[in-house]
């Protein structure tokens, strides 16, 4: 096998500097570092994939904020859709010069800035402090409007969701931000249940209920943009859907089952969140899905990846606030297989042989965050056999309300049904202090998985 | 005897449970055992409270409610190694549009195959009717013996009572203090019930009493986990206008978000000052305390300098 190495960005940038006459560049291309200039310090304490389909998958993540600040100037809708993770983008997606995307996002501009937007420290004026998730940036972002354009609309859903989050929007609303709030209930399935995609089912009743708030959802995002969201135009936005969870599912299975990893961890995890909002524009979130697809295949058939035969198959739980985790997961002698960061019902398709609302209100009320626990953790095992996962770790989101529990709860279970080590750790926006911490615990995990395999 | 629900939401109610021919048993946690809910950073001690406490209550069966994430996973952690029936009551966040009336609604009517498994029977009109009158009067003496309990001395501070659920030992230290020159002018902690429907239409009873119960209790509820909280906003201002306290005291308990994310806005908005009292079972009570005793007597400096 050859052996890949990741990148750090000054070795990107002087690799840019070769490669720029050699590649042909989307309309957000460039070298990284100046993203770096622009304030996303914390590009310089991670190590990136060195493909240019890479370069492009970040140059998408990290210009997300200018290309919204475009749209809203050429006179584009913007929706911003916050906690469904994955539904309400559908819909907006289904209309014509509009485009949706979660502030929710603003979670990673701590991380990504290294604290020196001062996001948390405007949050902690409001009196959200550090027993919030750090999804309280998005508190900060809205009051100082540095970081994305005010959107036309805001959705959110409530109900089984995140304390954490109800409580910030509840918040966000007091500032003089009107929301449109749509009820997600608990998902329970003691009363004529009805399958759902990723093997979950809900009452039917409950199901009749998210439609009804969709139906709303709809009216509102029509009167925003002045089109009709007919069936038919659902039914487009679905198929849209369903063709990059496709390419995602693709990608994932291809990563997770190569002998060698032929992507790292961090890149797989940015192309996992496209899938929730597209990050803000669905045709280049598929060409760079797609194209690192490609590049994966390509570098499986040569023998080209990262890491040893020996690097353990980690499982991930949620998604990590310091993308830094990534890489100490890699270089603790990890490498993921299997995810669920939060929204594994974004990543199963969508039914398309029953009218489109009704498979929205299935999607939605899919999400693992409103389901039961032991729910979450059975689609784990099953994910973790069918990748061969050989531990899990289960990442603690800072102050978040259910993290408290699930980790426990899903940690026992896999455990029990599955006998293999797992750990919870928790991961801060910067982890730059308990980096000694996390990568001793990490280690030790893999150690464990590699004593074990010798017996 | 008729087997007994462990219940702690104030939006369960109880009328219901009884009129099935069950005891509703409103679990007041009054101590934290470390079993099954170990104590862990961000977890809520009144959910741990209630869940722990289950084993030690003399209770049947147990209903849960969906209005927080910490009661949601407490209950998925509970139920996983139930000794006791569990049931999950699915309380919708939103009030505003008449699908979340019917949610609510159909959660109630839920409830009754749960019951019948304790051996309830599903009431007729006439058994929920009485059921209702009852609990009506119940706490309609409630109120009427607070109100004598309290009955202002010259100079006696009022205060406005919000937030999280009081538990048996905060309340003992209530008591006490507000013997002491102070007053409680209104009750919207979450055991108080000032939450629930007051007085029922007759006339409403007769045609049918589950959908005047269903009704009164979701129009009533001005919960702070509701979306959007205006209805807890409006309640407040008028009991504020109404009673005109010399303060409140904002009782929360610690990782309690809704609460919480709620505390500088309410500080903003009572035109009053507000004490914030930390909750949790195990080092709130002495520190709270001090910190009651502090603020009323700098509210008594207020009233009378010398």
């Amino acid at each position: 096998m050859k052996q890949l190495k990741t990148l750090s960005i000054n070795e990107w940038n002087r690799q840019y500097q070769q490669l720029k006459h050699a590649i042909s560049e989307p309309p957000f291309g460039g070298d990284l570092l100046r993203h770096f200039s622009d304030g996303d310090t914390r590009l310089q304490a991670i190590k990136m994939d060195p493909s240019p389909e890479a370069l492009n998958l970040w140059n998408f993540l990290l210009t997300e904020e200018g290309r919204l600040k475009e749209a809203k100037n050429r006179g584009t809708t913007l929706i911003g859709t916050m906690k469904d993770l994955g539904t309400v983008p559908i819909m907006a997606y289904s209309c014509e010069n509009t485009i949706a995307f979660y502030p929710d996002g603003a979670w990673w501009i701590p991380c990504i800035m290294e604290l020196s937007a001062g996001l948390f420290q405007i949050a902690d004026a409001m009196g959200i402090d550090e027993s919030f998730c750090p999804v309280r940036a998005m508190l900060g972002a809205f009051a100082n409007e540095n970081h994305f354009p005010h959107p036309d609309i805001l959705i959110c859903s409530t109900g089984a969701v995140c304390d954490d989050f109800s409580a910030i929007a509840q918040r966000l609303e007091g500032m003089g931000h009107p929301i449109h709030w749509w009820e997600i209930p608990r998902r329970s399935s003691t009363v004529a249940p009805i399958n759902l995609p990723g093997n979950n089912k809900a009452e039917s009743v409950q199901l009749e209920l998210v439609k009804e708030e969709l139906i709303t959802v709809k009216e509102a995002i029509e009167q925003i943009t002045g089109e009709v969201l007919s069936d038919k135009r659902l039914s487009c936005g679905i198929k849209k859907a369903n063709h990059l969870r496709s390419l995602l599912a693709d990608l994932r299975e291809t990563v997770f089952r190569a002998d060698y990893a032929p992507l790292p961890a961090l890149e797989l995890l940015i192309c996992e969140m496209f899938i929730i909002h597209y990050c803000s524009d669905y045709n280049w979130a598929c060409t760079i899905i797609g194209d690192l697809l490609d590049r994966c295949k390509k570098r499986i058939a040569t023998k080209q990846g990262y890491f040893g035969t020996d690097a353990v198959k980690v499982f991930w739980v949620n998604p990590v606030a310091d993308l830094k985790a990534m890489n100490i997961l890699e270089e603790s002698g990890g490498r993921i297989c299997g995810s669920d960061f939060l929204f594994t019902h974004a990543l199963d398709q969508i039914p398309t042989d029953i009218p489109p609302l009704d498979a929205l209100s299935q999607m939605a009320l899919a999400d693992p965050m409103v389901g039961p626990t032991s729910e979450r953790a059975q689609r784990i095992i099953a994910d973790m056999k069918r990748y061969g996962s050989e531990a899990l770790i289960i990442s603690k989101i800072p102050g978040a309300s259910h993290c408290a529990i699930e980790g426990k709860i899903i940690a026992e279970t896999v455990a029990k049904e599955l006998n293999l080590p797992t750990l919870e750790i928790e991961i801060p926006p910067l982890c730059d202090s308990m980096e000694p911490s996390i990568r001793t615990r990490i280690e030790a995990l893999v150690e464990s998985v590699r004593t074990e395999s010798l017996f | 005897m008729n087997a007994a629900v462990g219940y702690c939401s104030q939006h369960i109610p109880p009328e219901w449970i009884a009129a099935h021919g069950l005891r509703p048993v409103r679990i007041v946690p009054s101590m934290v055992e470390n079993t099954p809910i170990e104590e862990s950073e961000g977890l809520c001690d009144f959910m741990r409270g209630f869940f722990n406490s289950i084993e030690t209550n003399e209770v049947d069966a147990v209903l849960s409610t969906t209005v927080c994430d910490q009661m949601r996973r407490g209950f998925d952690l509970f139920s996983s190694e139930r000794t006791k029936p569990v049931h999950l009551f699915n309380q919708p966040a939103l009030w505003k549009r008449s699908s979340h009336l019917k949610l609510f609604r159909y959660e109630l009517q839920k409830l009754t195959p749960f019951f019948k498994k304790l051996g309830g029977i599903p009431p007729t009109n006439e058994m929920l009717k009485e059921s209702m009158l009852y609990y009506e009067k119940k706490r309609i003496d409630e109120l009427h013996r607070r109100n004598k309990r309290v009955s202002p001395e010259k100079h006696s501070i009022g205060i406005g009572l919000i937030g999280g659920p009081i538990t048996k030992n905060e309340q003992k230290l209530l008591n006490k203090i507000m013997a002491k020159g102070t007053h409680i002018l209104f009750d919207s902690t979450e055991y108080s019930c000032e939450n629930a429907p007051i007085r029922y239409d007759r006339r409403a009873l007769l045609e049918s009493a589950f959908d005047h119960m269903t009704q009164q209790w979701f129009e009533t509820n001005h919960a702070i986990y509701q979306r959007p909280n205006t209805k807890f906003y409006r309640w407040l201002q008028k009991k504020i206008r109404e009673t005109n306290p010399r303060a409140l005291i904002l009782n929360r308990w610690i990782w309690c978000d809704f609460w919480s994310g709620e505390t500088e806005r309410i500080r903003t908005f009572s035109p009053v000052p507000v004490l914030i009292l930390d909750s949790n079972h195990n080092e709130a009570t002495e520190r709270n305390r001090t910190r009651i005793l502090a603020f009323l007597e700098s509210l008594q400096q207020e009233v009378s300098p010398f």
